[in-house]
């Protein structure tokens, strides 16, 4: 018979093999203090407010650090604004952004200065929207058909978008750390649009990225011309969830300032893939003294397609459904294999 | 002979003198007549002495009418030979083993650190690396040169080189004088280098001779053993990991013989069992196959015609094999198949003609070819059974393929005209074919039971096929000016076509060494370094998705001035002490834009990156005892590497200069190997490092927007990083330890000589990380565990705890 204190050598060799895996690293807060942040997006027609706060630590996941002792001044066309009310860090104005209006914003918070400039560019012009809808057993492919008139002599920057209405709150489908899988490949966004994802225009490419839910590009090759563009957008359709849905997809187009480009540029970087393996990107900021943007925008939404409970069906905007049974078949192999094959493995209801 | 190095030997014949008389010759193991490199052939009258090359061969070229050599190696009894110089000689010798000659060897150490004027290079012992213990118990000889002052490893267990702040792409590997690509298995944590199929390995960090080029860094010169002449050898080996043989021998006797030794991972065919039955254990449906293993084989062979013209052939393979199948039931009607197969590895393969033209002239002439491959096949196979009882086979299948791969051809000489110099020149052309990435994918689908439709795709995406030149031509000189002062000096013009491109690089090579007393010697060098070829690499671990891409229009070849001196002090009987300095400047270096990494694919590689500039600089302290019972070393680094990319367009963490990414302050090492007897040994060591550097973004903040309720949610939030690597890692420290049981028995078999033929086990028992220190393999942020009051915490993974190990060895 093995004596018990043999058995304890192999046990003791086991428990050492495991007990050194996983170990917090205790990192002082002070190492990193926090920075001033100012976020302000003039958006045509819509009431102006400024987001103003600290930073937090990243292992604090509380929102909205307010600042104290703050001196906040907006001049607009010549005209100075000063916030009528503040509510958790969201400083509200009497002042609601009209096309071409030229902003500067100063904020003095204790001996801090935070400055920033931008204007309300343009809004897009957009005809003839049309759009129409295939299915099949795993997703839905939305095709967006419209005209975007482009200002001769103007420089402009747009952003096309597909916005989610769920539960209650809109949000733009993204890529997040914190998203689940299933999340993650909610929506494929694809722009078959050449005119649209030229060389010089947009970090989406040529045949789309199934990460991307927004199109940047510029009008390097629309400039001053009506150009008849094409959108088509991968809607997986969510059978993992339990009670009946409804989800509301519409389109929205942005015509963005400079700064607000590359703000949003920077975004899809950090929101691909890559940078899950890559050195973390740095988001561009136009504001001296504090992290954030300042920078204007003209946006245009328009209502698509409701699908309710896995099964799209009509709103406001007249959508035919099925109009080219080929269609599907057709794209339907830009879907990676291995999300295919997820998709196929996941229960039905 | 080409007309040109005709002209190159008239014109340097003058410093051949007419009374002088030249000695040549090989100097080899008595046992199995291995040719021994860095052997030491001294004049004891006039003390003028040299080195055996990497070929074995000596030339000395004498004064007066006779002379006393004095033949010594490390471990080897020395021979006293007494030559009348009338004409010139040739002579070989073969040294016979001794273990018990102490002074002898360190004289033979003494004269090898006081002799030469090569600086930063360092030459260990196989034996004395082999003995270093190591992860899972697997001898490896880099992992063995990472603890050498210098050399920084990168991740834990893995077998990444950092040399003086370079890349782990800045490091030239030459097996018998072949360049390989690849030289890590399962992802580094194992080399490509079977220990033992080596016999000598040499380590340049600075100063390198003008005969290397083509990396900023190092250069590791591995040579394997050319195989006993006399009698068949060998020894065969079992352990945690892997299973091992050896065998080398005459195939004509003192003619020709052969050294050939494998090396196979048998972890997949003991595994494959369990694997299959846990994922059987899951759902009762899931039948899993997979596995994993490496492999390498190295094969020598050498003819000898005469004493004067020798034949060698070299061969290597060395592959990873990781494969998975898996067949699931999706539904009732369905079968499906998942198949994952992907194998990566090198080719290389050498012949070499050694041949004595003159006395003082020797010859090399040479051809290699090597490659390295990596090909996955990833597929998905659906077996439906339809309603009809018919079965559907539906197929998805990608392809991949990355290769890179060299022909190269060589002639080279080493001349000597006289006492004082000691010439090497020549020249080489390499070829490159370069394909980055293949991948094709088809899709021959019907999904008859849900939807009735199917689809069909073909299609094939591949990097252009780049085709280079990298001609190289190289001339050297160790020059003895006097009793104190040597040189050696050198050019080595490279020039590198590729695409529309040329990019000539003249690069001056300088050392020098002055003897400051008996035992105390002062170095110093320069050199300057060219590098064509980049290592798109994807993460700090060695994964075969890395790939080999060279310079192009737009990205230009890397370049590095390095500067060193250092201060060598023999305490007679005791140790070899070095202290060294460096200052390296670089420019071109490659880094990638933030947000930006190739995964897979080289397409648009070149938008991928930022060009910029570094300099990097530090001190290296080595004691050293290499004879005795008690060996080893302690090694210590203080260094610091600094990038800046700051050019138009190619800006990182706004222009402001940043650590590198493997820039540590200190690393040390301490490796001590005791013999207590012919049948036990022991061995330690201890490594201590400051903590890798990485970017982490300590602050956060909300996305903008232009609905004020986006901002409640606190769900889109972005990361603010202060700067990049920003952040260093807990420090590392680990001790190992390992200690040999040896025992020798005769057998009834006799040897050539008529002794009974003796065979040896040896038992090797080892622990790896002895006290069991969490040190941190890669960290993260984890909403699983609290710190500081908060309810998510930074958390290091640590992948080696404790690791105990054994391997049996026989020695026949």
């Amino acid at each position: 018979m093995i004596p018990h204190k043999f058995l304890l050598i192999p046990l003791l060799t086991f428990v050492l093999f495991f007990s050194s895996c996983e170990k917090v690293i205790e990192i002082d807060p002070l190492d990193s203090p926090s920075q001033l942040v100012l976020n302000g997006v003039p958006s045509a027609e819509k009431p102006f407010f400024v987001y103003f706060a600290n930073s937090h630590f990243f292992l604090d996941t509380s929102n909205n650090h307010p600042v104290s002792n703050v001196d906040m001044l907006l001049r607009v066309n010549g005209n100075e604004y000063r916030p009528t009310h503040a509510d958790q860090c969201r400083y509200f104005f009497n002042y609601i952004p009209h096309e071409d209006d030229s902003l500067s914003i100063r904020v003095q918070a204790g001996d801090r200065l935070v400055t920033s400039s931008t204007y309300v560019p343009r809004m897009p012009q957009i005809s003839n929207l049309a759009a129409f809808i295939n299915s099949d057993s795993t997703f839905n492919l939305l095709v967006v058909n419209f005209k975007v008139t482009d200002p001769a002599n103007y420089h402009n920057y747009y952003r096309f978008g597909i916005t989610q209405r769920d539960s209650g709150s809109i949000y733009i489908p993204y890529f997040d750390y914190s998203d689940t899988i299933d999340t993650t490949f909610n929506t494929f966004f694809f722009c078959f649009d050449k005119a649209l994802t030229s060389p010089n225009a947009a970090a989406t490419e040529a045949l789309g990225g199934y990460l991307y839910t927004q199109l940047l590009t510029t009008d390097a090759n629309i400039d001053g011309k009506t150009h008849n563009a094409s959108i088509m957008v991968i809607l997986l359709r969510d059978t993992n969830e339990i009670q009946p849905y409804i989800h509301q997809y519409s389109l929205s187009i942005e015509c963005v300032t400079p700064d607000r480009y590359r703000y949003l540029q920077d975004i899809d970087e950090i929101n691909s893939m890559m940078s899950l393996i890559a050195e973390p990107p740095e988001v561009y900021s136009n504001v001296n003294g504090a992290l954030g943007i300042f920078a204007g925008t003209a946006k245009r939404t328009f209502p698509l397609i409701t699908i309710s409970d896995g099964q799209p069906i009509n709103t406001k905007v007249n959508i035919p459904l099925n109009e080219d049974p080929t269609l599907i078949s057709r794209y339907r192999h830009l879907i990676p294999p291995h999300i295919l094959q997820k998709l196929k493995n996941r229960p039905t209801r | 002979m080409p007309r040109h190095i005709l002209l190159f030997i008239l014109l340097i014949a003058p410093l051949a003198s007419f009374a002088q008389h030249t000695v040549s010759g090989t100097v080899t193991d008595n046992a199995s007549g291995e040719t021994l490199i860095g052997a030491t052939i001294l004049d004891t009258r006039s003390g003028k002495g040299t080195t055996t090359n990497a070929n074995g061969r000596f030339t000395l070229t004498l004064k007066g009418d006779s002379a006393m050599l004095r033949i010594t190696f490390v471990g080897y009894e020395p021979i006293y030979d007494t030559i009348v110089l009338t004409t010139n000689q040739s002579r070989n010798y073969r040294l016979k083993s001794s273990i018990q000659l102490q002074e002898v060897t360190i004289t033979a150490q003494r004269i090898n650190s006081r002799e030469s004027a090569q600086m930063s290079a360092l030459e260990m012992p196989v034996e004395q690396l082999k003995a270093v213990p190591v992860l899972f118990g697997e001898a490896d000889i880099l992992k063995a040169i990472q603890l050498l002052p210098g050399v920084q490893s990168g991740n834990e267990g893995t077998g990444g080189m950092y040399v003086r702040g370079g890349g782990p792409d800045e490091n030239l590997f030459l097996l018998d004088g072949v360049p390989l690509y690849n030289v890590n298995h399962l992802g580094g944590f194992f080399s490509a280098f079977n220990a033992d199929a080596v016999k000598n390995v040499t380590l340049y960090k600075g100063s390198f001779p003008a005969r290397f080029g083509g990396r900023l860094s190092s250069v590791l010169d591995v040579t394997t053993n050319n195989g006993n002449d006399k009698e068949i050898h060998g020894n065969a080996s079992i352990g945690l990991i892997s299973t091992k043989i050896a065998v080398e021998g005459p195939i004509i006797p003192e003619k020709t013989t052969f050294s050939l030794s494998a090396r196979r991972t048998y972890a997949d065919l003991l595994l494959r069992p369990l694997v299959a039955r846990m994922a059987l254990d899951v759902d009762g449906k899931t039948k899993l196959n997979a596995g994993y293993h490496f492999y390498d084989i190295n094969a020598k062979a050498v003819h000898t015609f005469s004493d004067k013209s020798r034949l060698y052939a070299t061969f290597y393979a060395g592959n990873d094999d990781a494969n998975i199948r898996v067949r699931t039931e999706s539904s009732l009607q369905e079968d499906q198949y998942l198949s994952y197969i992907n194998i990566w590895g090198n080719l290389v393969g050498g012949l070499r003609w050694n041949y004595v033209l003159r006395p003082r002239l020797f010859m090399n002439l040479s051809s290699s070819y090597t490659q390295y491959t990596n090909t996955m096949d990833v597929g998905i196979e659906t077996i439906a059974t339809l309603n009809d009882g018919s079965e559907q086979v539906s197929t998805i299948d990608g392809d991949y393929l990355s290769s890179i791969r060299d022909l190269t051809g060589r002639i080279d000489f080493a001349f000597t005209p006289n006492t004082n110099h000691d010439i090497q020149f020549g020249t080489y052309l390499t070829h490159h074919w370069i394909r980055p990435s293949v991948a094709s994918a088809s899709i021959d689908y019907y999904d008859q039971i849900q939807m009735n439709e199917a689809w069909q795709m073909d299609t094939n995406i591949q990097d252009a096929l780049v085709l280079a030149n990298d001609w190289v031509v190289f001339a050297e000189d160790d020059w003895n000016i006097n009793d104190l002062l040597k040189v050696n000096y050198g050019l080595h013009f490279s020039g590198f076509q590729v695409e529309n491109s040329f990019y000539p690089s003249l690069q001056p090579r300088l050392s020098a060494r002055l003897l400051l007393g008996e035992n105390l010697s002062f170095k110093a060098g320069y050199a300057y370094m060219s590098q064509y070829m980049h290592l798109l690499s994807t993460t700090s671990v060695s994964m075969p998705t890395d790939l080999w891409v060279p310079s192009t229009d737009r990205i230009q070849p890397m370049n590095a001035h390095q500067l060193a001196a250092s201060i060598c002090y023999d305490i007679p009987l005791v140790a070899e002490l070095s202290l060294e300095g460096y200052y390296k400047r670089m420019s071109n270096l490659i880094e990638y834009k933030d947000g930006m990494t190739a995964f897979g694919t080289s397409q648009g590689w070149e938008d991928l990156v930022c060009m910029g500039d570094g300099w990097t600089y530090g001190v290296e302290f080595l004691a050293q005892r290499n004879f005795g019972e008690f060996t080893g070393w302690i090694a210590y680094t203080w260094s610091r590497t600094t990038h800046l990319f700051d050019r138009e367009g190619q800006v990182l963490n706004n222009g402001n200069p940043f650590p590198a990414k493997y820039d540590r302050r200190h690393d040390f090492s301490i490796v001590l190997n005791y013999k207590f007897s012919e049948r036990f040994d022991v061995s330690a060591t201890w490594v201590f490092c400051t903590g890798n550097t990485a970017t982490l973004a300590m602050q956060r903040y909300p996305r903008a927007s232009d609905d004020p309720d986006d901002y409640n949610s606190g769900r889109h939030s972005l990361s603010h990083v202060s700067s990049r690597n920003n952040y260093r890692m807990p420090n590392y420290h680990r001790a190992d330890i390992s200690a040999n049981f040896h025992r020798t028995f005769k057998t009834r078999l006799t040897l050539a000589n008529g002794q009974p033929r003796k065979i040896r086990r040896t038992i090797n028992v080892s622990v790896y990380n002895l006290y069991n220190h969490a040190n941190p393999y890669l960290t993260y942020t984890s909403s699983q565990h609290t710190s500081l009051g908060y309810s998510r915490a930074l958390v290091q993974l640590s992948i080696f705890p404790i690791l105990p190990s054994a391997s049996y060895t026989i020695y026949f």
